[in-house]
């Protein structure tokens, strides 16, 4: 499968779940017009969009769940989790899956873009980011332009009682 | 093979031997004359004397051997079998289990202190004095009133076949006192071309000197008396004959005792070279080519294996996969390819394959409840003797089988009702007696399935719950007990407890509560039934979560679901059926009673399960009412693997797990109780569900 894509992880990569630091490398996708990035010891491999089952219960932006090589994996939607309105996926849709305390989840986001260095760098926290609930954990520039890196607690199901 | 893999052998025995043990004592104090569960009780002894011993576990088999001939005194019918040796006998297998277990994690036999007075006892009651050397009737006095044995032994050639080593015996032999000389025959013995190794060719005279009696030199070979010609015949000791017989002083220590080699009867054979260097006692055998074997009985058992259970989780997730697979390979070949005759029959055989590949990896998993609950027998007995009650446990249904996982996340909730249900349920005996109730109280542990789920029940035919006392504890701590259901509903509660007595485990206000949250951790439900003088039952209802299962696929909308077979009573045509309404209640009539009908995206969380056509009314049967789930369609009945959503999201209410279709598509696997249950939620109990029931007493 061509979609798929790994990066070997490297020993002396920081873990995103540390926010004061920004993970030495990090993937990069788009939701809505935003770009967000997620350390890459949380991101399992990246897989191509498909119609997910429907599951019941929620959080809201719990999707329902798709197959992976034997496994069931919850589909979250990353627009509605991160405040947008729901959408019909576009063609350029993918799952990020993440892993992250045992439990795997497909993200869906509106595109991958790519996977950037980073090094040791400062994540910029302006107020509202910084509370426990937030699913953003801070920003962070590449480049021309703003990242916003997530935390990959804030897509499992335990975060929904932080809401 | 080194020794750690022997020694894990060794413990995984020693822990299994023990187990019997105990199961057959606490057996035994119930029905005192079943000279079965003597015979295996005695078994386990013996076998762990000997396989302990062979592990340089001396201290086990010091204790074990004293036990040996205390429960060969009673199978001999020259001891009873009383509460005190049985409690004696209990207390010794916990010593040996703490043992066992300090020996797995350190490699060192360190004693409790319990061990040296319980050996004491153990020794007292037995009539023995031990001397330094443990093994009762001392090998250090028997130059005093020794008697002499000669022992032929002419097996049969499939001696092997029945899983039987006579080097075992032997070392038993030698245990009983010194073995003065081995003869073995070796004219039989065919040339090298013809051997066959799996028979036995070799058969021996063997002179023993022992203080024991006769009978206990035959219990040597109780176990394959029926395998040849044993013949034990006592000799008597003339002065010069020893001389020629025996090769060595009695008063020699005995590890320099060498088997004489000095053949008395027949001159061209000659003593196996082997079996002589091994012939010492057995913990002294640790030369490198000797390895040592745990006993007889783990050559019987060379057909099992012990598994890692995630290894087999593993192969029920792959033989799944590989099913998956075959089906999308047999849509991506096409019709064109399929037309082929050798390629159709090809994939038939394939898929046989597979199915059959699926359905014993699943079995792998389960395994009968009886080991499991049987256990329980002796917490029974224990908290029975604590309570100064008399309870007899009666275990049923240990064929069901249960995936081992779920049982073993079982194992607290159950100690703690039968915990229970003898500290509180049964009355003392004087009370029974004066109500005219049967002694021993009785305590069921019962296992059944039933429509798609596994039940275990704790059953007492004790006292029944206090319902007044609830109420009133209910009251004090301010929650609502109006109804009766509600009622029962507050035991459950955290803190909850009217127990004026704190015992080991029940009655601290940590019972029922933990019991729920542990029961609904794997997706099971518990319930209570109790009538006040007859008996209370606690009834845990689990999913078949981690199995396959049978299921009838329906599709709702555009959502495909899986209802479990077992749960599906009927499908009936939908327009054939008559509704009405009662209080805002759809019920449709069907054969003289009103079912209740659910429609799921009525429940909360399934909106999205829009019915659209209902063509067919599926009939199920929940933990206590029958329903009608309409569906679109019926697509057919096929074997599903269960696969979990909780292992990467959470418990969902309503949903037992999902399955992967061959099309590599996913339907959800429906738990009708929970549907029931999220249904009904406001609606009255109609029958059992929480409220005071008659409870069937056999």
């Amino acid at each position: 499968m061509g979609e798929s894509m790994r990066t070997e992880k490297e020993a002396d990569v920081k873990k995103v779940g540390e926010v004061d630091l920004s993970p030495a490398q990090m993937v990069t996708f788009r939701v809505d017009e935003q770009v967000y990035g997620l350390g890459i010891l949380d991101v399992h491999e990246v897989i191509q969009y498909r119609r997910p089952e429907f599951a019941p219960g929620d959080p809201p932006w719990m999707l329902g769940v798709i197959h992976l090589r034997g496994e069931i994996l919850p589909a979250v939607d990353a627009r509605v989790r991160l405040g947008f309105p729901q959408k019909v996926p576009d063609p350029g849709a993918v799952y990020v899956v993440l892993e992250k305390n045992g439990q795997r989840v497909a993200l869906l986001v509106d595109a991958i873009l790519d996977v950037v260095q980073l090094g040791s760098v400062e994540l910029d926290k302006p107020p509202g980011v910084d509370r426990e609930d937030s699913p953003v954990a801070g920003f962070v520039r590449v480049k021309d332009r703003t990242v916003a890196v997530l935390k990959a607690e804030a897509f499992l199901p335990a975060a929904e009682r932080a809401l | 093979m080194d020794i750690d893999h022997l020694l894990d052998i060794f413990y995984t025995e020693a822990f299994e031997r023990l187990d019997d043990l105990e199961r057959g004592l606490v057996q035994l104090e119930v029905d005192p004359g079943n000279a079965e569960i003597l015979d295996e009780v005695f078994r386990a002894a013996h076998t762990l004397k000997g396989s302990s011993g062979l592990a340089g576990l001396n201290a086990i088999s010091k204790m074990a051997h004293v036990m040996e001939d205390l429960l060969d005194e009673v199978r001999q019918g020259t001891r009873p079998f009383t509460k005190d040796l049985s409690s004696l006998l209990l207390e010794a297998t916990d010593i040996l289990k703490q043992i066992v277990q300090t020996h797995a994690e350190t490699r060192k036999e360190s004693l409790p202190s319990g061990f040296a007075p319980t050996l004491k006892l153990l020794a007292e009651a037995a009539g023995q004095e031990l001397g330094e050397n443990g093994a009762s009737g001392g090998d250090g006095d028997s130059a005093r009133d020794a008697a002499l044995y000669r022992i032929s032994l002419r097996f049969k050639r499939e001696l092997f076949e029945t899983g039987q080593d006579p080097l075992l015996l032997f070392y038993e032999l030698a245990e009983l006192g010194e073995l003065v000389d081995v003869h073995c025959h070796t004219e039989e013995l065919p040339g090298l071309s013809e051997l066959d190794p799996t028979q036995l060719f070799l058969s021996w005279d063997l002179l023993l000197r022992s203080t024991v009696d006769e009978d206990a030199v035959r219990g040597v070979f109780v176990f394959v008396q029926y395998d040849g010609e044993i013949d034990v015949r006592r000799v008597e000791e003339k002065e010069n004959e020893n001389a020629a017989v025996l090769g060595v002083s009695a008063e020699e220590p005995e590890e320099q005792q060498t088997v004489s080699e000095q053949a008395t009867t027949v001159a061209e054979t000659r003593t196996r070279p082997d079996v002589a260097e091994k012939f010492p006692r057995p913990e002294k055998a640790e030369a490198p080519g000797a390895p040592r074997r745990p006993s007889g009985n783990a050559v019987l058992r060379t057909n099992t294996v012990r598994v890692r259970t995630e290894k087999l989780d593993r192969m029920v997730d792959l033989s799944g996969e590989v099913a998956i697979q075959l089906g999308q390979l047999e849509a991506a070949l096409g019709g064109s390819v399929l037309q082929d005759n050798g390629v159709r029959a090809l994939l038939e055989a394939l898929r046989r394959t597979v199915s059959g590949l699926q359905s014993e990896a699943l079995s792998l998993r389960m395994v009968p409840v009886e080991e499991s609950l049987t256990r329980f027998t002796r917490l029974v007995r224990d908290a029975a003797v604590e309570a100064g009650k008399e309870v007899e446990l009666i275990v049923e249904g240990g064929e069901t089988e249960l995936d081992r996982t779920l049982l073993a996340e079982l194992s607290d909730p159950i100690k703690h009702l039968l915990r229970n249900a003898v500290d509180h349920g049964v009355e003392p005996p004087e009370e029974r007696r004066r109500l005219g109730k049967p002694l021993p109280a009785r305590v069921w542990l019962r296992a059944y399935e039933r429509a798609g789920r596994v039940f275990l029940e704790i059953e007492d035919d004790g006292r029944g719950l206090n319902l007044g006392k609830i109420r009133q504890r209910a009251r004090e701590l301010g929650l609502d007990a109006s109804g009766n259901k509600e009622m029962l509903a507050v035991l459950f509660k955290p803190g909850f407890s009217t127990a004026n007595r704190v015992t080991n485990l029940s009655g601290r206000g940590v019972g029922l509560d933990v019991v729920k949250t542990s029961v609904e951790k794997i997706g099971g439900h518990i319930s209570v039934f109790t009538e006040e003088g007859k008996g209370t039952r606690f009834r845990i209802s689990l999913p078949l979560t981690l199995a396959v299962l049978d299921g009838l696929l329906v599709r709702l909308g555009s959502g495909l679901c899986v209802l479990p077979l077992q749960a599906v009573s009927e499908t009936v045509a939908w327009f054939s059926l008559e509704g009405v309404e009662i209080d805002q209640r759809r019920l449709v009539h069907y054969r003289g009673r009103f079912v209740p009908v659910v429609w799921l995206h009525d429940l909360p969380g399934f909106q999205s399960l829009q019915v659209e056509r209902p063509l067919v009314g599926v009939l199920v049967q929940g933990d206590g009412h029958e329903l009608f789930l309409p569906v679109d369609e019926i697509v057919g009945s096929q074997q599903v693997v269960v696969k979990s959503l909780e292992k990467n999201w959470k418990r969902v209410p309503g949903v037992t797990g999902a399955t992967v279709l061959g099309d590599g598509s996913v339907a959800l696997i429906l738990d009708v109780s929970g549907i029931e249950r999220l249904a009904l939620q406001d609606l009255a109990p109609r029958s059992e569900e929480g409220t005071s029931v008659q409870v069937a007493t056999n």
